[in-house]
C-alpha cells in the first residue's frame, strides 16, 4: 500500500507545484504589465484593460513585449518548477545614465522545502500540514490585495523623469539549467536606496514576498 | 504579771499562755537550691498546753478558801467538772484537730504560694538577667548597625561622588563627541560643499571645456574648410604663378629674341626705323616682367601669410592639446569626486553606525565608533555596577535599620514584659509577706494551743491524779507524733516539690536562656551568612550586568548590521555562492543598452578617422609649410587628397545608424498613432452605439460634413434625419432631409412647432422617438409578434454596448434649424449604416437625388435659441 502511495504523493504534489507555478507566472505578468503601465514605461494607447483577480488590469498590446514577456515567463516556469527561482526581479532603469531607479523584487520560497516556514507566523510547519489547503478565491484575494497595493505604491514612489528602461532579473539557484538566451547580468543594485515591504501572498507550494526599492532623489 | 508573781499555779498559767514568747516561731533552716534562704517551719517541742480558758473561767481560778468545803458537794463537784474536763477535752482535741488541719492546710497552701513566688522570682530574675543579657547585645548590634550604617553613607556619599564625576566625565565625553562630531558634520558639510563646487566647478569646467571643444572643433572644421579653400587659392595662385612663370619665362625667352634681334638690328645699325618700336616693346616687357615680379612678391606675402596661418593652426594644436590635458585632468577631478563619493558614503555609514552605537540622533563620537561605544559602554557599565551596589548598600542599610528597629520593638516588649513581672513580683511578695505573717500568726496559735494543750495535761495530772486519762495522752502523744511525721513529711514533700519545680523550672530557663541565645547566635550567623552571599550575588550580578550590557551593544551592533544586511539585500545584494542573476539577453535595457554601445562606438570610430583626417591635414600643411618657392608647391599640387579622407567611412556608418535608429523611431511613433487611431475607432463606435443605445438614433458622419440621424424604431421606413452645420460652421446645426418623404411629412408639424418655435432639436428628435415607439405599440396590438421581434432585436443591440461618456462638441444652446419647405423626401435605407464614409456621403447625396436638391431650397428657417 506504502508502495502505492509514493507516486499518488509525487504526482499530487507536482499537480500541486504546476499550479502554484501557473498561479505565480500569471501573477507575475499580471504585476509585470501592471508595473509597465503605472510607471509610465510605455503610453497608455499600448495597454488594454482586462478582468483580472476582481480588478481591471491593463495589459500590453505591444506584440514585441508580449512575445519578450512570454519567453520570460516559460523559461521562469520552467525554473518554478524544478524550484530553482528565488528572486525575480523588475528593474527599472534611466535610458540617459543606465542608472536603477526602481527594483520590484518578489522573493519565491517553497514553503514545503522550508522547514522553518510557518504559515501564521507562530506555528511550525507541523501545523501547516493540519491546515486546510488554500483556495483559490483565498489566493485571488491575496493577489488582489498585492495588485492594490502596487497601484498605491504609485503614490509615493519618485516620478520617474525623463525615459527609461526595463528589464527582468531572475535571481535563481546557482545549480540551476540555463539556456543560451539567458545570461548572467549585473544584479542592478540601487545606490541610495529606500525600500518598503509590500504585501504577500501564498499558494499551497509557495510564498511570495513582494518588495520595492527605489533611490532616492540627491538632494 | 505583777499580780502573779508568787503563785506558781499562776506562774504554770502564765507560762501556758498561748502567746507565750519563749516559744521560737520561725527559723531559718536551709538554703533554697537557687541560693535563696527557704524558710522552714520548726515544729516546737511539746510543751504544756494551758487551757485557753484559764484565764477566765479555769476552775483554777477558784479561790483556795473554798477547798474546804462539803465532801457531797465536792464529790459532784468533781464528777461534774471532770465531765466538764472530759467534755472541754474532747472539745479542746477537735479544736485541735481543726487547727492542726487548718494548719496543715495554711502550712501547704504556704508552702505551695512560696514556691511559685520563689520560681516566679526566680524566672523573673533569670528573665530580668536574660533581658538585660539581650539589651546589652542589642545595644551593641545597634552601636555596630549604627557604625555600619555610618561606613555605608560614607561610602555612598563616595559612590555618589563618583557617580557624579562618573557623569559629569560622561557628559564632557558627550560633549567632546558632541563637538568632534559638531566639527565632522562641519568637515563633512564643507567637504560636501567643496564637492559640489569641485562638481559645479567641474561641470563649469566641463561645459567651458565641451564649448571651448566645440569652438576649436568649429574653429578646426572652418579652419580646415579655409584650409581647404586657402589650398585651393593656392592651388590655384600656385598655377597662376606657374603660369605667369611660364609666361616670365616665355617673356624672357622673347626679351632673349629680342635682344638677339636688338643685336641683329645693332647689327644692322641702319634699320633705325625699327629702333624705336623695339625700345616701346622692351619697355613694355620690362614693365610686364615688374608686374610680373610684383605680383611674385605677392605671391611670396600669401605665402608668408599661410605660413602664418599655418603657425596659428598649431598654436591651435598645441590649444586643444592643453584641452585635451586639461580634460585628463577633469578625468582625474572625476575620480577624485567618486573617491570623495566613496569617502563621503563611508563617512556617512560611520554616522549611521554611531547613531546605531548611541540612541540620540544628535549624539556624536570619538575616533571611531567602536571606540565610543566601548567606552560609552564601560562607562554605563561602571554606572550600572555602581548604582547596582549603591542600591545594594541601600537595601542592606534598609533591612538593617529593620531589623534594628524590630530589635528595638522587641527591647520595648521585653522592657514592658519586665515591668509587668516587676509589678507582678512586688504584688506576689506582698501577698507572700501578708502570707509569711498569715503563717507566724498560725504558727504562734498553734504553739499557743500546744502550750495549753501541755499545760492541760499537767493540770490534770496535778489535779485529777489517778483519774488521768493516760491513754487520751498517750492518744494525743501519737496524735502529736502523728502532727511532727505529717510535719516532716510535709517538709519532705515540700522540700522534693521545690527541688522538683526546681528541677522542673531549670530546663524551662535554661532553655529559655538557650533560645535567646541561640537566636542571637542564629541572628549573628545568618546575617553573616546572608551577606557573605549577598556579597556574592552582588557579584555575580554586577557580572551579569557586564555581561547583559556587553550582549546589547553586541546585539545593537548586530542589529544595525543587520538592517544593513536587509537594506543590502533590498537594494540588490545576493550571496553569489548559493545564488546567480540571470537576464534575457534580448531584454528593453540590453537592446537599449546596445543601442548605446553601436552609437558610442560608431562615434569612437568617427572620431579616430577625423583625428586621422586632420592630422593628414595637418602633415599637409607642414609640407606646404615646409616647402619653400614654387617647387614645393609644384610637388605638393601633384599629389591628391583621397576622397574617402574628406568624409570617413565612419561617419557615414554613423550617420546610417542613426537614420536607421531614427526610422525605428518613426515606426514606432507611426505604431502609436496607428494604436491611437484604432483606439480612436474603437471609441469612437462604442460612443456611438452607446448614444444609439440611449437616444434611438444613429448618427451617420458623412464626408460633406452632413449627419444623418437614423432612428432605431422602424428600419423598414427609413425613418432619418439629415443636419448640417448652419451658415458659417458658428456652431449650429439644421435640418436638411430626411430619410423619406412620408416620413418627415409626418412629422412636419412637430418639426414646424418644436425646431422653429422652440428651437430645440432634441426635442424634436424625442418628439419623433415617441411618435415611433406608439407607432409600434399600434402594429404590436395589430400584428402582435412583429414589435416583439423587434423589441427582442433592439434589447439584443443594447445589451451588446456599454456606457460611455457623452461628448459635447458643439453648444446646443445655439442651434440654427433649416427646415425644407418642401418635405418630400429620398429614400434610403437607414438602418443599413454606408460601409465606408465616402460611399456613404455619395449614397447620403445621390440617394436623396432631385428631392433632396429641392429640398434644400425649399424652406429654410433660421433660428437662434436663446
Amino acid at each position: 500500500m506504502q508502495q502505492q502511495h509514493g507516486p499518488i504523493i509525487n504526482s499530487r504534489k507536482q499537480f500541486l507545484l504546476r499550479g502554484s507555478t501557473k498561479i505565480i507566472v500569471e501573477f507575475f505578468e499580471y504585476c509585470v504589465n501592471s508595473l509597465l503601465f503605472q510607471r509610465g514605461l510605455y503610453a497608455a494607447e499600448h495597454f488594454k484593460m482586462t478582468k483580472k483577480y476582481g480588478l481591471h488590469m491593463l495589459v500590453t498590446t505591444d506584440p514585441a513585449v508580449k512575445e519578450h514577456m512570454a519567453n520570460i515567463l516559460k523559461q521562469v516556469e520552467e525554473w518554478l518548477m524544478v524550484s530553482k527561482v528565488e528572486k525575480l526581479i523588475l528593474a527599472v532603469k534611466s535610458k540617459e545614465t543606465m542608472a536603477v531607479l526602481e527594483r520590484w523584487q518578489f522573493d519565491i520560497r517553497n514553503e514545503k522545502d522550508d522547514p522553518s516556514y510557518t504559515d501564521n507566523g507562530a506555528s511550525p510547519s507541523g501545523s501547516r500540514a493540519s491546515a486546510p489547503p488554500k483556495t483559490e478565491q483565498q489566493i485571488q484575494e491575496e493577489i488582489q490585495a498585492i495588485m492594490r497595493q502596487i497601484t498605491a505604491c504609485v503614490t509615493f514612489l519618485p516620478m520617474l523623469d525623463g525615459k527609461c528602461t526595463w528589464t527582468i532579473l531572475c535571481q535563481a539557484a546557482r545549480d540551476a539549467e540555463v539556456p543560451t538566451t539567458w545570461s548572467d547580468a549585473d544584479p542592478h543594485l540601487i545606490q541610495n536606496p529606500e525600500q518598503v515591504k509590500l504585501r504577500s501572498f501564498s499558494t499551497n507550494m509557495h510564498r511570495v514576498d513582494a518588495m520595492v526599492a527605489y533611490r532616492l532623489r540627491d538632494d | 504579771m505583777s499580780q502573779h508573781t508568787g503563785d506558781p499555779e499562776q506562774v504554770r498559767r502564765l507560762n501556758r499562755t498561748p502567746f507565750s514568747t519563749s516559744t521560737s516561731s520561725l527559723q531559718p533552716t536551709a538554703r533554697t537550691p537557687f541560693g535563696e534562704k527557704s524558710i522552714t517551719p520548726v515544729v516546737p517541742t511539746r510543751q504544756p498546753i494551758t487551757p485557753f480558758w484559764t484565764d477566765n473561767t479555769s476552775p483554777s481560778t477558784c479561790p483556795a478558801g473554798s477547798k474546804g468545803r462539803g465532801v457531797v458537794a465536792d464529790h459532784e463537784q468533781e464528777n461534774g467538772t471532770h465531765a466538764r474536763i472530759k467534755h472541754q477535752r474532747t472539745l479542746e482535741s477537735d479544736e485541735v484537730e481543726q487547727a492542726r488541719k487548718k494548719l496543715k492546710d495554711a502550712q501547704f497552701e504556704l508552702s505551695t504560694t512560696r514556691t511559685e513566688l520563689e520560681l516566679k522570682i526566680i524566672t523573673l530574675e533569670q528573665a530580668i538577667r536574660t533581658s538585660e543579657i539581650e539589651r546589652e547585645k542589642l545595644a551593641n548590634r545597634a552601636d555596630e548597625l549604627q557604625s555600619q550604617r555610618r561606613f555605608l553613607f560614607e561610602k555612598e556619599k563616595k559612590t555618589s561622588a563618583k557617580n557624579h564625576e562618573l557623569e559629569e566625565q560622561l557628559n564632557e565625553y558627550k560633549k567632546t563627541s558632541d563637538e568632534t562630531i559638531r566639527t565632522l558634520d562641519d568637515e563633512i558639510y564643507t567637504l560636501k560643499e567643496t564637492l559640489a563646487g569641485l562638481t559645479e566647478h567641474h561641470r563649469h569646467n566641463e561645459s567651458q571645456l565641451n564649448q571651448k571643444i566645440q569652438e576649436l572643433q568649429d574653429s578646426l572644421s572652418y579652419q580646415e574648410v579655409t584650409l581647404t579653400q586657402f589650398r585651393d587659392t593656392s592651388e590655384s595662385q600656385s598655377n597662376l604663378a606657374e603660369d605667369k612663370h611660364r609666361q616670365l619665362s616665355e617673356a624672357l625667352g622673347r626679351v632673349a629674341s629680342l635682344e638677339l634681334e636688338n643685336r641683329h638690328l645693332k647689327q644692322r645699325e641702319q634699320e633705325f626705323e625699327h629702333v624705336d618700336w623695339t625700345r616701346k616693346e622692351l619697355q613694355n616687357q620690362v614693365s610686364y616682367g615688374q608686374q610680373l615680379e610684383t605680383k611674385n612678391r605677392q605671391l611670396i606675402a600669401e605665402c608668408n601669410h599661410y605660413k602664418d596661418m599655418y603657425r596659428n593652426a598649431e598654436v591651435l594644436k598645441e590649444e586643444k592639446a592643453a584641452l585635451q590635458q586639461k580634460l585628463t585632468m577633469l578625468d582625474d577631478l572625476r575620480v577624485k569626486y567618486g573617491m570623495l563619493e566613496v569617502q563621503n558614503g563611508v563617512l556617512r555609514k560611520e554616522k549611521q553606525q554611531w547613531f546605531a552605537f548611541l540612541d540620540e540622533a544628535d549624539s556624536r563620537d570619538f575616533n571611531s565608533p567602536h571606540d565610543l561605544a566601548k567606552t560609552i559602554a564601560s562607562l554605563r557599565r561602571e554606572q550600572s555596577a555602581l548604582v547596582g551596589t549603591n542600591g545594594e548598600l541601600e537595601a542592606s542599610v534598609r533591612s538593617r535599620d529593620s531589623f534594628i528597629a524590630q530589635l528595638e520593638t522587641q527591647l520595648k516588649n521585653l522592657k514592658r514584659v519586665l515591668l509587668e513581672q516587676e509589678q507582678q513580683m512586688t504584688m506576689l511578695s506582698a501577698t507572700s509577706r501578708r502570707c509569711e505573717q498569715l503563717k507566724d500568726l498560725a504558727i504562734r496559735q498553734v504553739d499557743s494551743l500546744k502550750e495549753q494543750l501541755k499545760s492541760y495535761d499537767i493540770e490534770e495530772t496535778n489535779l485529777m491524779g489517778g483519774s488521768f486519762d493516760n491513754s487520751k495522752n498517750a492518744r494525743i502523744a501519737e496524735l502529736e507524733k502523728l502532727v511532727q511525721e505529717y510535719h516532716t513529711k510535709l517538709e519532705a514533700a515540700i522540700a522534693t516539690s521545690a527541688n522538683q519545680t526546681n528541677s522542673s523550672n531549670a530546663p524551662e530557663a535554661t532553655a529559655s536562656a538557650k533560645l535567646l541565645q541561640s537566636m542571637a547566635d542564629g541572628h549573628a550567623a545568618t546575617f553573616n551568612q546572608l551577606s557573605q552571599e549577598k556579597q556574592k550575588l552582588f557579584e555575580t550580578k554586577n557580572m551579569l550586568e557586564v555581561e547583559n550590557a556587553r550582549l546589547r551593544t553586541e546585539c545593537a551592533s548586530l542589529e544595525a548590521k543587520v538592517e544593513e544586511h536587509e537594506i543590502a539585500i533590498g537594494a540588490g545584494a545576493f550571496n553569489p555562492i548559493t545564488s546567480r542573476v540571470l537576464e534575457i539577453k534580448d531584454s528593453p535595457a540590453a537592446r537599449h543598452q546596445a543601442v548605446r554601445q553601436h552609437m558610442l562606438d560608431s562615434l569612437k570610430e568617427e572620431n579616430t578617422e577625423l583625428l586621422k583626417v586632420v592630422a593628414q591635414q595637418q602633415r599637409r600643411l607642414d609640407e606646404v609649410s615646409a616647402g619653400d618657392g614654387p617647387s614645393a608647391m609644384g610637388t605638393d599640387q601633384d599629389s591628391d587628397l583621397p576622397a574617402t579622407s574628406l568624409v570617413p567611412a565612419a561617419s557615414f556608418n554613423r550617420l546610417k545608424g542613426d537614420y536607421q535608429r531614427l526610422q525605428e523611431e518613426i515606426n514606432s511613433a507611426k505604431k502609436r498613432s496607428d494604436r491611437m487611431e484604432e483606439i480612436w475607432g474603437t471609441k469612437s463606435d462604442e460612443y456611438l452605439e452607446a448614444v444609439e443605445a440611449l437616444l434611438g438614433y444613429r448618427f451617420n458622419f458623412l464626408d460633406d460634413g452632413r449627419v444623418e440621424v437614423v432612428s432605431v424604431y422602424g428600419s423598414a421606413e427609413h425613418r432619418s434625419f439629415v443636419f448640417s452645420s448652419g451658415e458659417n460652421d458658428e456652431g449650429t446645426m439644421e435640418l436638411v432631409g430626411a430619410g423619406s418623404n412620408r416620413y418627415v411629412n409626418s412629422h412636419r408639424e412637430e418639426a414646424m412647432r418644436l425646431i422653429q418655435q422652440v428651437g430645440s432639436i432634441p426635442a424634436f428628435l424625442s418628439q419623433a422617438t415617441l411618435d415611433a415607439v406608439e407607432e409600434l405599440e399600434q402594429r404590436r396590438q395589430e400584428h402582435g409578434s412583429h414589435l416583439h421581434q423587434l423589441q427582442a432585436d433592439h434589447l439584443h443591440r443594447i445589451n451588446k454596448r456599454q456606457s460611455f461618456g457623452a461628448v459635447d462638441s458643439r453648444n446646443p444652446n445655439q442651434v440654427e434649424v433649416v427646415l425644407p419647405r418642401s418635405l418630400g423626401l429620398g429614400r434610403r435605407d437607414p438602418m443599413h449604416r454606408p460601409p465606408s464614409s465616402t460611399n456613404q456621403g455619395s449614397s447620403a447625396t445621390t440617394t436623396s437625388s432631385e428631392e433632396d436638391q429641392t429640398r434644400h431650397s425649399d424652406m429654410t428657417m433660421d433660428m437662434t435659441m436663446g
